[in-house]
C-alpha cells in the first residue's frame, strides 16, 4: 500500500469516505483520514492529536504506525522498484533510496499540494460573485454573534487557525471520561485533553465524514451540531461560547446559508489535477 | 614640533580605542510575565478575581518599536520591532539583547501594533513572523489586528462560563515608557520584567455583564481593557 491508498486525491486526500481508514494488517486507524493540502504553512503539529511538529516527522510517524511496522521493510520494497532509483538518482545527489531521501521526497510533493482557487478564493480575487445566500452564509461564519466559525477555521486563505481546540463534540463531563484526549494524549497535559486540530472548511464536498472519528457523515451534521449539538466539556474551548445552550442556534435559513457558504469553498480545480494524480 | 604633533594625535586615538575596549558589551534581557493576587499567573489555574472564580485558558498579546535611550535619553536604540508575547510558549517571554556595556533609561514601546503596521497584509509576513497568519491574530472582516486576546472561564454555581476578550484595531494602540534607568556592565546580564498584573487588567470589569468583547461588537468595554491592559504594564 501507499500513502494513496488512504490520501485519495478525489477525495481532497481523505480515504474514499471511510470513517477509518484500514492499515496494511487488515486493522482500522484510529481516526479519520486527515485532507493533505496547503500542509506547507501549518506550524502548530500535523495529525488531529499534533505528535508530528514538522511533516517529516509525520511522514516518518505514518510509515512506521499505519502502514509498516517498521522502515525497513518499506525501503526494502521501494527500493527494489527500478523507477524509484532512477527518480532518485535525478532528484538527489547523493541517489540514495533511503529513509532520509524517500521522507524528503514524500514531504516535498505534499508540500506542492495546495488548494486555493475555490469559488470563495475567486471572489476574494474579484474573479467570481458569491449569490446572496452565500454572503449571508458568509457573514454567519465571520460574525461573533451569529455562527462565530472565524475563531477556529476564519484564518483565510487556509480556513483553520491550525490549532487545537476541543468543541464540545463528545458528550462527556469529566476529564477521565474523553474516549478520545487527542492532544492531551499526546502532550500528557489535562487541560490539552479532548483537543482535536481543528481542520480546513476547503473542499468539505470531497473530503465526508467528518470530525475526529468520522461520526458525522454529512454537512447537514456537522452544521446541526454546532448549531443544537455542542456539549459544555471539560475541556471545551472557550470560544463555543454557545456550548452551554447546546451551541448557536442556528434556524433553517441560515443553516442553508452556512453550507452554500461552506460549499463555495470546494475546489474542483484541485482534486482533478493531473500533477496530483497517481503515475502508476 | 610635526612629531610632538603626531605623538599627541597617536595618544589620544590610543586611549579613545582603550576606553571603548574597556567598556565593551553586555546582555540586556527582557522577559515578560503575567501576575495574579500577587503572584506568578498560571494558566489553567482558578483564583479568584473580583468575587469571582476564574481561571485563563490564553494570554497573547503585541508590543511594538521597543526601544531604550542613553542616560542622557538624547539618543534611541531599537531593540526589537514586533514583539508576539503568548503565556503558553515560554520562548516568546524571553529576549535578549548584546547592547554596548554603559547606562540608559527608558524603556518605551506601543501595546499593540502601531496603525502603520496594523495596516499591513498578513499574507506577506513568512509564517515564523509574529504578525503571520499563523498567530490567528487577525480579523479578516475588519482588515485589522487583534492586540490582545485573554480568553478563560467564569466558575458560577459549579459551570463554567467563557469569558473571551480580543481586543484590536487601528486607534487602539497605546504608547508605554518604563523611565527608570539601567546600566549594561560588560560580560554581564542586566534583567529587566515586564509584568501584566491580571487585577489591574479587569479592573472594574463585571463578569456578569462583561464577559466578553470581540472590539467591534463592543466598543467601550473594549476601550476600558485596552486602557487597563496598558496600566497593568509595569517594568522593574
Amino acid at each position: 500500500m501507499s500513502c494513496g491508498t488512504c490520501h485519495n486525491l478525489s477525495n481532497g486526500f481523505t480515504d474514499n469516505g471511510l470513517v477509518f481508514s484500514i492499515n496494511d494488517i487488515g486493522a482500522p486507524t484510529i481516526r479519520n483520514s486527515s485532507p493533505l493540502f496547503n500542509l506547507a504553512w501549518t506550524d502548530k503539529g500535523f495529525f488531529w492529536d499534533g505528535r508530528a511538529m514538522t511533516l517529516e516527522e509525520a511522514i516518518n510517524d505514518a510509515i512506521n504506525n499505519e502502514q509498516h511496522p517498521e522502515w525497513e521493510t518499506t525501503l526494502l520494497d521501494i527500493q527494489a522498484d527500478d523507477t524509484y532509483e532512477l527518480e532518485f538518482a535525478k532528484a538527489f545527489e547523493d541517489a540514495k533510496v533511503d529513509q532520509t531521501n524517500v521522507v524528503k521526497a514524500i514531504s516535498s510533493f505534499v508540500r506542492t499540494l495546495i488548494s486555493k482557487d475555490s469559488k470563495y478564493d475567486l471572489s476574494v480575487r474579484g474573479q467570481a460573485t458569491l449569490t446572496p445566500l452565500e454572503q449571508e452564509g458568509f457573514d454567519l461564519v465571520f460574525t461573533t454573534e451569529r455562527g462565530d466559525c472565524f475563531h477556529c477555521h476564519g484564518v483565510y486563505p487556509f480556513m483553520t487557525d491550525n490549532d487545537f481546540h476541543d468543541n464540545g463534540l463528545q458528550d462527556v463531563n469529566a476529564i477521565a471520561a474523553y474516549d478520545d484526549q487527542g492532544l492531551g494524549g499526546f502532550n500528557g497535559v489535562s487541560t490539552d485533553i479532548g483537543k482535536m486540530k481543528a481542520p480546513p472548511l476547503r473542499n468539505l464536498s470531497y473530503t465526508a465524514p467528518y470530525m475526529h472519528d468520522g461520526r458525522l457523515t454529512t454537512l447537514d451534521e456537522v452544521i446541526d451540531f454546532y448549531s443544537e449539538g455542542v456539549h459544555a466539556t471539560p475541556n471545551v474551548d472557550p470560544l463555543m461560547k454557545q456550548a452551554l445552550q447546546g451551541g448557536v442556534q442556528l434556524n433553517a435559513q441560515e443553516k442553508a446559508a452556512l453550507k452554500a457558504f461552506l460549499l463555495t469553498l470546494d475546489d474542483p480545480t484541485f482534486i482533478s489535477n493531473e500533477d496530483y494524480e497517481s503515475p502508476f | 614640533m610635526k612629531n610632538y604633533f603626531l605623538v599627541i594625535i597617536s595618544a589620544l586615538l590610543l586611549s579613545i580605542s582603550a576606553c571603548k575596549e574597556e567598556r565593551g558589551d553586555g546582555d540586556l534581557n527582557l522577559k515578560y510575565a503575567a501576575t495574579l493576587n500577587g503572584g506568578n499567573l498560571e494558566l489553567n489555574q482558578t483564583y479568584l478575581l473580583n468575587g469571582d472564580s476564574v481561571y485563563f485558558t490564553l494570554i497573547q498579546y503585541y508590543i511594538c518599536d521597543a526601544s531604550i535611550s542613553d542616560k542622557d535619553g538624547a539618543t534611541s536604540l531599537d531593540l526589537k520591532d514586533v514583539t508576539f508575547i503568548d503565556f503558553s510558549e515560554p520562548s516568546s517571554l524571553d529576549y535578549n539583547f548584546t547592547l554596548d556595556a554603559t547606562a540608559y533609561k527608558n524603556l518605551t514601546y506601543t501595546v499593540g501594533l502601531s496603525d502603520e503596521r496594523g495596516a499591513t497584509d498578513p499574507s506577506s509576513y513568512a509564517s515564523d513572523h509574529p504578525m503571520s497568519l499563523n498567530r490567528s491574530m487577525y480579523w479578516l472582516m475588519a482588515n485589522a489586528y487583534v492586540y490582545f486576546k485573554i480568553e478563560g472561564f467564569r466558575i458560577k454555581n459549579g459551570v463554567d462560563e467563557p469569558l473571551v476578550y480580543h481586543v484590536g484595531m487601528n486607534g487602539f494602540a497605546q504608547n508605554k515608557e518604563a523611565t527608570q534607568s539601567f546600566t549594561i556592565n560588560k560580560g554581564n546580564t542586566t534583567s529587566l520584567i515586564t509584568t501584566l498584573n491580571l487585577n489591574e487588567v479587569f479592573a472594574n470589569i463585571n463578569f456578569d455583564t462583561e464577559p466578553e468583547t470581540h472590539t467591534m461588537n463592543n466598543m467601550p468595554l473594549a476601550q476600558k481593557l485596552m486602557n487597563n491592559f496598558v496600566n497593568a504594564l509595569t517594568t522593574n
